[in-house]
């Protein structure tokens, strides 16, 4: 476990509460970020991104899913819920905190089941369009693996966005489907590599997790922490955002102290704000260099 | 009697074709549910008993109408490891029993899903106990879901919190908790399994610690514009003060309870020895 002293604590409190932290910036300034696509070739899709020292990789996977006897609809709407599998793995080198084997297990726990959660709602990606081979029977199960390579806060923001990126980077194979005379289904899998489906437009209402840290009153809080500032936080309040500024996913997590409902309303309301404007810049990045 | 015994048996089955019924109108059409006997902002009837587990520092059963939770509290009790010095440590784990549903499918292990919804218990209540008052312990809160008719995580909640409270663990205050889904239109407080399974919903959870105007845990997934988000999470905190003042009356009628007992047990001793 990593430590902070009083004093470290107390510097840090001063900062925010008169608007302006260690590094220079102020509560809801970002840190600079640079986001790389395409990095692993064996993948459908990938990113890496950087974050000062926050590093984390993500792949996607493709892998086709068939559904069987899905009598009811709502058996299948529940089905349609789980084409994303989330995985993350957090690498025990990348910060003192995740040395402890149990505790390591639970945090990445943690993080897939938020990251899940921000994609439980059907309209994030439009499964009937983009993920269907056979509607009711067979369909795209995108495996998205997130690795940390290191950790100087803010991880969660830094995976979502991450993995909207590699959605954006990935490509489906074409697939021919044929039905021979028993119903059974085959698949010809398209060999040319320029005939292929592209998720670009499909992340469009793929949302991003914005995380809130309120230190010292609580009034204040800030964005894209620092390691350092994580170790000083009261309260923590993860709030998903996508395009169209619709809230995605809230959930408080990693604080030992409560919010009163006033601050709550308004750190919705500055992280629909800052929500909006990453996801643009980001986009306007993405379309520039594909 | 064989003649009662068969009018019973006739009605059960006159209410379970009735609730057939019921089933197959919600189905056709899915987005526009009847709610049985209550309006969108009603909770089902909820039963609370604590100090049910003998052998637990504290304990609490909580029944929402289908859905049954026990929750049971060991602790502050010594710590065998020297790591945690300065406070308590505080565990909490959720199990759903084999037969706690009939859809999901749970084994003795603890699955992800339980994993999850243990660390938001603990966040929920984390707040609320004054770890520092013990140092150099652990304390362990165990729960059990029985049944689940939707509404789990608000009855593990306030059950661990009662038990908490039953456990005499110094505390700032009692943690009370409200969910709700929240469909097209309209939203459903103290949603049952059924409404919480529906499909494009949004389910929101609001825990609160109503006496120091707190809010200790806030989840909701799903799709939810900025102003029906409010509204949802305004009327959550309303449902917390609901539950929060039954809680409260449940103590006090339990503590009077165990006082009575003790004065009946003295009398009684007082006459053995007589």
């Amino acid at each position: 476990m990593q430590k902070i002293s009083n004093t470290e604590i107390y510097f840090i409190e001063n900062g925010i509460n008169s608007n302006l932290r260690a590094d220079g910036r102020s509560r809801n300034d970002y840190r600079h970020f640079s986001l790389e696509t395409g990095e692993i070739i064996h993948a459908s899709g990938s990113a890496r991104l950087k974050i000062s020292d926050t590093e984390v990789l993500v792949g996607v996977k493709a892998e086709i899913k068939e559904i069987k006897n899905a009598q009811s609809n709502n058996d299948k709407q529940q089905e349609d819920l789980k084409r994303f599998i989330f995985t993350v793995d957090c690498c025990q080198s990348a910060s003192s905190e995740f040395t402890e084997q149990k505790r390591l297990d639970q945090y990445n726990i943690e993080l897939a089941k938020q990251l899940e959660r921000l994609y439980s709602h059907p309209s994030v990606v439009d499964v009937d369009k983009y993920l269907t081979i056979v509607p009711g029977k067979f369909y795209w199960n995108l495996c998205i693996d997130a690795m940390v390579l290191d950790s100087d806060g803010n991880l969660l923001d830094a995976l979502s966005i991450a993995i909207r990126a590699a959605l954006y980077n990935t490509v489906l194979p074409k697939i021919k489907v044929i039905t021979s005379e028993y119903q059974e289904i085959t698949f010809e899998v398209s060999e040319d590599p320029e005939d292929v489906i592209s998720l670009k437009d499909a992340i469009e209402n793929v949302p991003i997790f914005i995380t809130l840290n309120q230190i010292g009153s609580q009034s204040s809080f800030i964005i894209d922490s620092t390691l350092q500032e994580e170790l000083c936080i009261n309260s923590k309040l993860c709030i998903g955002i996508n395009q169209k500024s619709m809230i995605c996913s809230i959930q408080k997590s990693s604080g030992m102290e409560g919010l009163e409902p006033q601050t709550i309303i308004q750190m919705i309301k500055s992280a629909k704000q800052i929500g909006v404007q990453i996801i643009s810049t980001m986009d306007k990045a993405l379309k520039l260099n594909p | 009697m064989r003649g009662s015994f068969r009018l019973f048996y006739i009605q059960k089955k006159k209410e379970q074709q009735k609730n057939e019924q019921n089933e197959n109108k919600n189905n056709n059409n899915s987005i526009d549910i009847q709610r049985n006997n209550r309006s969108d902002e009603q909770f089902r009837q909820i039963f609370l008993k604590s100090g049910i587990v003998s052998q637990a520092s504290g304990s609490c059963y909580i029944e929402i109408e289908k859905t049954k939770v026990l929750c049971s509290v060991h602790g502050p009790r010594a710590s065998h490891k020297t790591e945690e010095f300065v406070a308590a440590k505080f565990n909490c784990e959720l199990k759903y029993t084999t037969f706690s549903s009939s859809v999901d499918k749970y084994d003795y292990t603890e699955n992800n899903k339980e994993k999850d919804q243990s660390l938001i218990i603990r966040e929920a209540l984390i707040g609320s106990v004054r770890l520092e008052k013990y140092p150099k312990t652990v304390i362990d809160i165990y729960i059990l879901v029985l049944n689940d008719d939707g509404n789990v995580m608000v009855a593990s909640i306030t059950a661990a919190s009662m038990a908490l409270a039953d456990a005499g663990v110094e505390m700032y205050d009692m943690v009370a908790s409200c969910s709700s889904v929240c469909t097209k239109d309209r939203i459903l407080l103290d949603p049952s399994y059924q409404e919480e399974s529906l499909p494009n919903t949004t389910n929101i959870l609001v825990a609160k610690m109503p006496a120091l105007n707190q809010v200790t845990q806030l989840v909701q997934s799903g799709d939810l514009s900025y102003n029906t988000v409010i509204e949802a999470v305004d009327l959550n905190i309303d449902g917390c003060d609901k539950i929060y003042s039954i809680m409260k009356q449940n103590l006090i009628d339990s503590l009077e309870k165990q006082l009575k007992d003790k004065d009946n047990n003295n009398n009684n001793n007082n006459m053995d020895i007589k």
